[in-house]
């Protein structure tokens, strides 16, 4: 069982180790222009489509501008990854070329530079992108400093067979779903601590009540009066789903948009709220591959059914080089494979993303899936996106608290929404 | 002897229990990481895979660059070890030898040292370092492991070293030895098997950091395996339980070798430096 | 942690190792030769660790952010909604649940587990390297990965391993182990004492290795009974490294959030969000740098006051040494 090693042999590996460690370290030191992405868009995703396409767009990049790229990513966990990438940012220290939440570009602004020339000679036109993500595309400012590559839109996916008919309220989705739950079929949503979880099941009731999450002078809305109510009653329709027993408690811990998929795949799933990027990854996932005939497309209920309000998310890239060339460089490389007409066309392909510009649509290299048209409808129509005030990220990580306790089924709405104002400074 | 059967019998059965508390976690995500994408989501799941798919593993190598994050792993406890020891075992011999004023106020200082979280250090020096250029290297990481857990292993080798006669210092002094000489060639021998525990105890606790090298280090290529690991948990839309589950395996395979092949020795090691403290 | 392994060393030894206390050699080297030896951990601990906490304690009275751009004043409000929030206390709630459940089961299984060991070595039975190895296995996993370990073990469908087998004795087989917000606290200190029960192990086993085979012997010769032998003998002669562990693993589990940040995030809602975490999620989730500052704080005055009873129980048994 046990090896025999003397003392001196041990440290004799131990150093050969170490020697082999710290020169292939130094072989790795990035060089070039550092272009930083979270995995999945990144060379080192999980999809071999996505990861194929990239790898010959940079070789291709490489060989004919004579740039080099070197490729960064960040950790998975992206809403750390944002925080680190602001932390950088802030102190000089970002990749060239990152990639941005949209959501948190708005703190990120001030340090990225300003890329409206470079814009201009790639021959894009800041109008092409939907109304919805121009501010964030340039910040406070005049200049443009973000390019949107790829936005989504969140929406109720139902399946044909076990609901026909789209319920538009709340009360009809609870009626409709009451029988299903007892034969195994439940109503799914992300409830837990994450960004994807507000975004999708909370914040849409909340905005579809006709109110903004801050006052004008940045502070929360929902502090009292009719904000505060609003924000409760958007609460107690996650509070109602699970008391009536058509939401499981585990969407408690629910975090991404994407914990659902195995449950849908699986089968046990009637209707879900769920990001448009999820519908080409379940058709993938389904062993049938029959997603886009089996389920519908619908705008998420709200409380009165009047009015339907949504979130629109996406990504956007920055440069943050100090270096004028390495901007333009930067720029020209994911102009070429993620914004250009042909860029994006092909990577919203992959990915199954919808593009955030309006003239790709009709661009032939784009393949839309079934449901791309209604997505884009949603999102002309019903779309909005976070705002950039810089206590967005503290609400919403409280509120997110207040989903998950709600959805575990232990707090109340109201409780659980004035446990949540108590944590924000 | 009937009961000393019973009692063998019994200590049979508690070791059973024991290893199948502690060994079936592992075993089963050792069973998920060979099956396939839908045989992850199976209602009732089945104990074994169907057929092993070790091609996960090929996906996840070919992915990530797990390999790379243990090199790094095994390369950033060799070296703040060593380091760590070229500190503390100075000023273990040096509290456990000297008597001085100030030494209360000194051990405990190092003592109050050893309870500061990482969480603590971590944005602060992030910012410091910053400042000198050593962010995103091994030098800034490796100060930082070398100041946590070098407390503990002055601790740890003071109490060893009470138990060293001090004739033996006194006698290889009157042969002519300076101090220093004293230390090498008598007294590190002499305490070898305390070096080796806290060796590895530093060694564990280097391993699983995770707040200071995520802070600290921007290139995917630097991280060490507890950071790298925690980028597996991706799903980017496609169902990747298998994926995290050969990860992990990954992770922890060589570990879990290490301290199979070598168990005798590091308990060994632990049980001598502790007895003999 | 040696200093009460010398003491209880020293009650289960013949005084061969003691007869220099330490003040005979008082005059033989004058104190200021102490400190060429003292000098290099000094340094480091001063450079390396006093900058961070002074910056934090400065930082815990402001509203800076993380991003270091960004104006900042000072305040006591990141004090005050502590103080005021509901959730502070709540989450100090969890910690002390945590702490204290964590730490007993660990003492409790990893000083069985080193009887068990111990004993089965001293009749010469076999497997006990097996046992050894595999419980110092998950010692050496680092925390993010056991909490991702423990995430599949406690999947909540019909996939879930743990449901399926609580299926096959009789349960419902639909525990909601981490999305009811008492289960999974529950959970998450299983897996911690999954995690931590090794170190305990370690140090009991170490410990019990010094108690001399013929204090055993001595007691069985008496017509002591085994659960005699346990609760007059080992355990008695065994307690200062058991208080020694305890402490140990106290303090460390205080300061643990890796494990839980993979495994549950904190969630449903706070329900296991310890202390650490919080300050994690302050820092990366929020940018709250001042906040989370203050949570460290705290975190960080609890720590002390370990270290305080910990000497505190040192110097009683010094004393009594």
């Amino acid at each position: 069982m046990t090896v025999k090693l003397s003392r001196r042999e041990v440290l004799r590996l131990a150093v050969l180790g170490g020697a082999a460690a710290t020169v292939t370290g130094c072989a790795a030191a990035p060089s070039g222009v550092t272009w930083q992405a979270i995995p999945s868009y990144s060379l080192q995703g999980t999809d071999p489509k996505r990861v194929d396409y990239l790898r010959s767009v940079l070789d291709a990049f490489q060989a004919e501008s004579g740039v080099a790229i070197a490729p960064a990513v960040t950790s998975a966990d992206t809403a750390a990854a944002m925080a680190k990438l602001l932390l950088q940012a802030s102190q000089g220290r970002a990749p060239d070329v990152s990639q941005v939440d949209g959501y948190v570009f708005g703190r990120m602004a001030p340090y990225a530079r300003p890329i409206t020339s470079q814009v201009a000679a790639a021959g894009l036109d800041v109008d092409d992108w939907f109304p919805s993500l121009r501010p964030i595309m340039t910040g406070s400012g005049p200049d443009v400093r973000s390019l949107p590559f790829t936005t989504d839109v969140r929406v109720l996916y139902h399946r044909k067979d076990l609901v026909p008919t789209p319920p538009s309220t709340w009360d009809e989705l609870i009626a409709v779903a009451r029988p299903l739950a007892e034969q195994g079929h439940a109503v799914l949503f992300p409830g837990g601590r994450s960004e994807g979880a507000v975004a999708t099941t909370l914040w849409p009731q909340y905005w579809a009540q006709g109110l903004e999450l801050f006052d004008a002078s940045g502070q929360p809305a929902f502090g009292s009066g009719p904000g505060y109510a609003a924000m409760r009653d958007a609460l107690a329709v996650v509070e109602r789903c699970v008391a009536e027993g058509v939401t499981p408690r585990r969407v408690a811990t629910f975090g991404k948009e994407d914990d659902l998929n195995s449950d849908v795949v699986a089968g046990r799933v009637a209707m879900f709220i769920g990001g448009s990027w999820q519908a080409a990854a379940l058709n993938n996932a389904l062993p049938t591959g029959d997603f886009f005939d089996t389920w519908a497309v619908a705008p998420i209920p709200s409380i009165s059914g009047e009015r339907h309000v949504t979130t629109a998310g996406g990504w956007v890239w920055a440069a943050f080089s100090d270096d004028p060339e390495e901007v333009d460089a930067g720029i020209d490389w994911v102009v070429r494979a993620y914004v250009g007409d042909d860029g994006m066309a092909a990577w919203c392909t992959a990915g199954g993303y919808l593009p955030p510009r309006q003239s790709v649509y009709s661009n032939p290299a784009y393949q839309q899936n079934p449901f791309t048209p209604v997505f884009r409808d949603h999102l002309a129509a019903y779309s909005r996106t976070r705002p950039g005030a810089r206590k967005y990220l503290a609400v919403s990580n409280s509120l997110q608290i207040a989903l998950s306790s709600v959805a575990s089924g232990t707090t109340s709405a109201a409780e659980a929404l004035d446990q949540a104002l108590d944590r924000i400074v | 002897m009937r009961g000393d059967r019973i009692g063998r019998a019994g200590y049979h059965l508690g070791q059973a229990v024991l290893v199948i508390a502690f060994a079936f976690p592992l075993a089963w995500v050792l069973s998920l990481s060979l099956k396939t994408g839908p045989e992850t989501l199976q209602s009732p799941p089945s104990l074994l895979p169907e057929s092993p798919q070790w091609g996960n593993y090929a996906t996840v190598l070919e992915n990530t660059p797990i390999g790379r994050y243990l090199v790094n792993s095994l390369f950033l406890v060799a070296v703040s070890v060593t380091g760590a020891l070229l500190v503390a075992v100075p000023a273990a011999y040096g509290l456990s030898r000297f008597v001085f004023r100030g030494r209360r106020t000194y051990s405990r200082g190092v003592l109050a040292a050893q309870l500061v979280s990482p969480l603590i250090i971590a944005v602060p020096a992030y910012r410091l370092f910053v400042a000198l250029g050593l962010v995103d290297s091994y030098v800034g990481l490796v100060l930082i492991y070398i100041a946590m857990i070098a407390p503990f292993l002055t601790w740890f080798l003071k109490t060893y070293l009470d138990t060293v006669p001090r004739a033996l210092d006194e006698a290889a002094m009157i042969d002519g030895c300076s101090r220093l000489r004293t230390v090498v060639s008598v007294i590190l021998p002499t305490i070898r098997p305390g070096l080796a525990s806290a060796a590895i105890l530093g060694g564990v606790t280097t391993w699983s950091q995770f707040a200071v090298p995520f802070i600290l280090l921007d290139t995917r290529e630097l991280f060490p395996v507890s950071v790298g690991v925690v980028n597996l948990q991706q799903t980017a839309g496609e169902i990747t339980t298998q994926y995290l589950a050969a990860g992990s395996v990954l992770a922890v395979a060589p570990v879990i070798v290490l301290f199979v092949v070598f168990q005798r020795h590091i308990v060994g090691a632990l049980t001598a430096g502790a007895v003999k403290g | 942690m040696t200093t009460s392994l010398s003491a209880e060393a020293t009650s289960t030894r013949p005084p061969t190792r003691q007869d220099r206390p330490p003040g005979r050699d008082r005059f033989a080297h004058p104190g200021r030769a102490a400190w060429p030896w003292l000098l290099p951990l000094g340094l480091l601990l001063a450079l390396v660790l006093v900058y961070p906490v002074v910056e934090i304690v400065r930082l815990s009275f402001t509203d800076a952010s993380l991003v270091s751009g960004e104006p900042y004043r000072f305040t006591l409000d990141t004090y005050r909604s502590l103080a005021r929030g509901t959730d502070f206390q709540q989450t100090l709630g969890i910690t002390f649940v945590f702490v204290l459940f964590s730490t007993v089961f660990q003492l409790l299984i990893g000083f069985a587990a080193a009887l068990l060991v111990h004993g089965a070595e001293r009749r010469g039975l076999r497997g006990t390297v097996v046992t050894r190895a595999v419980v110092m296995a998950a010692w050496a996993i680092p925390g993010v990965v056991i909490g991702v370990i423990w995430g599949l073990l406690y999947q909540e469908t019909g996939s879930g391993i743990l449901n399926h087998g609580l299926s096959l004795l009789g349960f419902s087989g639909q525990a909601p182990f981490l999305s009811d917000p008492d289960l999974a606290l529950t959970s998450v200190i299983v897996a911690n004492v999954w995690r931590g029960t090794a170190f305990s192990m370690i140090l009991c086993y170490a410990g019990l290795k010094t108690i001399p085979d013929d204090v055993y012997e001595a007691a069985r010769i008496d017509g002591a009974r085994a659960h005699q032998i346990l609760g007059r003998i080992t355990v008695p002669l065994m307690l200062p490294i058991l208080t020694t562990t305890l402490v140990l693993v106290v303090v460390e589990t205080f300061n643990t959030f890796d494990m839980v940040l993979a495994l549950t995030g904190g969630g449903p809602g706070t329900a296991t969000q310890v202390l650490a975490l919080g300050v994690y999620d302050e820092l990366f989730n929020q940018l709250n740098l001042g906040r989370g500052a203050a949570m460290a704080v705290v975190l960080m005055a609890l720590n002390v006051v370990m270290i305080a009873l910990y000497l505190r129980l040192v110097e009683r048994q010094e004393g009594v040494a």
